[in-house]
């Protein structure tokens, strides 16, 4: 394997994988997207001719594998459908995440729905310009900002929950004596 | 633009600034200092970002992912069609028949010294034979005429000088074989071939055929031949 590739896995593999996770929800999944997103790149990548363009090309292609190995059939979700994030989403302190533990976000984060996840995720990557964002999930700009904006606010809800079902602490039962 | 507004564009803001010199983040930007709520809020909205971000930017691949993706890649990657192993199978199928093809005269089970025997009578009964008539010169002449050489030690002289030198050569079972006539009392005809091209156990070996005889021996390196019409005698006094 030539210095290239291993210099491209090196630069790229861990936000790839971040990203794969947020798709994926479970390592496991999310290893075997960044491994086949890389072997695409391997197999393909050479046909890429503008070099600046690896990381889009990356992220772009997790997520196309993302979809295609879906299964046929699943729920597409419509996003007029969706529950609104409202326009003005409650504020919510930064301590809620500050004190989280990292993987707990990651499981929030996991629990946006899909549609909102995608660019929600990239937007913390700070990875990819908004264009690019917007290319890679074929919308407009705008479209862009209005999911992140529900996203954001489902993220907000499911900190919310993790955070309230973290201080719950189970009732200890009583030990009965039995005779 | 609204506060609302503002607020849509702004909670788009990347906690790194890198949108900050993009036209439709710098209206909102702007209104957010002229607006001391929106600006509080602004600075709520960036702080959780930047937490959620170091969170999920903290998260590192499980250990050995890097590996994996290589030697993945590795084993993955496209294999140029000379590579293939169908073309390798076929390259190495076509080398083989070439080697073979090559080596066969090598390779090649070697013939008995009673094949060469006999070949070599029926080529001086032939027509072939005949129109040919090698005869031995220079120094192999002056040896083979000498009523006082005997042949049963071999012939002093290389298989590869004398077919250099003008020797008939002719092939019996697909093997290399030379020949020399000289004359004594009578007419011979010697047949010298290597001597892993016939298989026999060196003791010489007398054939009577068709008003021919014959006497196949060997010496370290070749099998002999010797051809006449003169009868055994007349080769026993030769060899």
């Amino acid at each position: 394997m030539d210095d290239t590739f291993t210099q491209l896995v090196d630069a790229y593999y861990a936000p790839v994988y971040r990203f794969a996770l947020s798709l994926a929800r479970n390592s496991a999944d999310a290893c075997d997207l960044t491994q086949q997103t890389f072997y695409v790149w391997a197999t393909k990548g050479s046909a890429l001719r503008d070099g600046s363009k690896v990381k889009t090309w990356l992220f772009t292609t997790l997520y196309r594998e993302f979809l295609r190995g879906r299964r046929r059939g699943a729920r597409i979700t419509a996003l007029e459908d969706l529950p609104s994030g409202g326009e003005d989403p409650p504020a919510v302190e930064r301590d809620l995440a500050l004190n989280m533990d990292a993987q707990l976000v990651v499981e929030a984060l996991q629990e946006v729905d899909e549609a909102f996840r995608v660019p929600l995720t990239l937007f913390y990557l700070e990875d990819l310009p908004y264009q690019e964002i917007a290319d890679l999930l074929e919308v407009p700009i705008g479209t862009v900002m209005s999911r992140l904006s529900r996203g954001k606010a489902q993220l907000r809800a499911a900190l919310t929950h993790k955070e309230t079902a973290s201080k719950v602490i189970p009732f200890p039962f009583s030990q009965r004596k039995t005779s | 633009m609204n506060t609302t507004e503002a607020k849509f564009i702004l909670q788009a803001r990347r906690p790194d600034g890198r949108d900050d010199a993009d036209p439709r983040f710098a209206e909102a930007l702007e209104q957010a200092r002229r607006d001391p709520s929106l600006a509080e809020w602004l600075a709520r909205e960036q702080a959780f970002d930047a937490t959620v971000a170091g969170k999920l930017r903290s998260v590192q691949p499980p250990a050995g992912l890097r590996e994996a993706i290589l030697a993945g890649a590795r084993m993955s990657r496209p294999v140029p069609f000379w590579r293939r192993p169908q073309v390798l199978a076929l390259a190495a199928s076509v080398a083989i028949i070439v080697g073979l093809m090559a080596a066969w005269p090598v390779m090649r089970p070697a013939g008995g010294v009673d094949q060469l025997a006999l070949e070599v009578m029926s080529e001086v009964n032939s027509g072939a034979h005949h129109d040919a008539m090698p005869q031995a010169r220079g120094a192999l002449r002056t040896l083979l005429t000498d009523s006082g050489t005997r042949l049963a030690a071999g012939v002093p002289f290389d298989f590869d000088l004398l077919k250099a030198s003008g020797c008939r050569s002719l092939r019996i079972g697909g093997r290399e074989v030379l020949e020399v006539c000289f004359a004594r009392t009578a007419e011979f005809h010697l047949y010298m071939a290597r001597r892993g091209d016939f298989r026999g156990d060196g003791k010489p070996m007398f054939r009577e055929r068709d008003a021919q005889a014959s006497v196949t021996w060997t010496d370290a390196r070749y099998v002999y031949t010797l051809v006449t019409h003169e009868g055994v005698e007349a080769l026993q006094n030769v060899l």
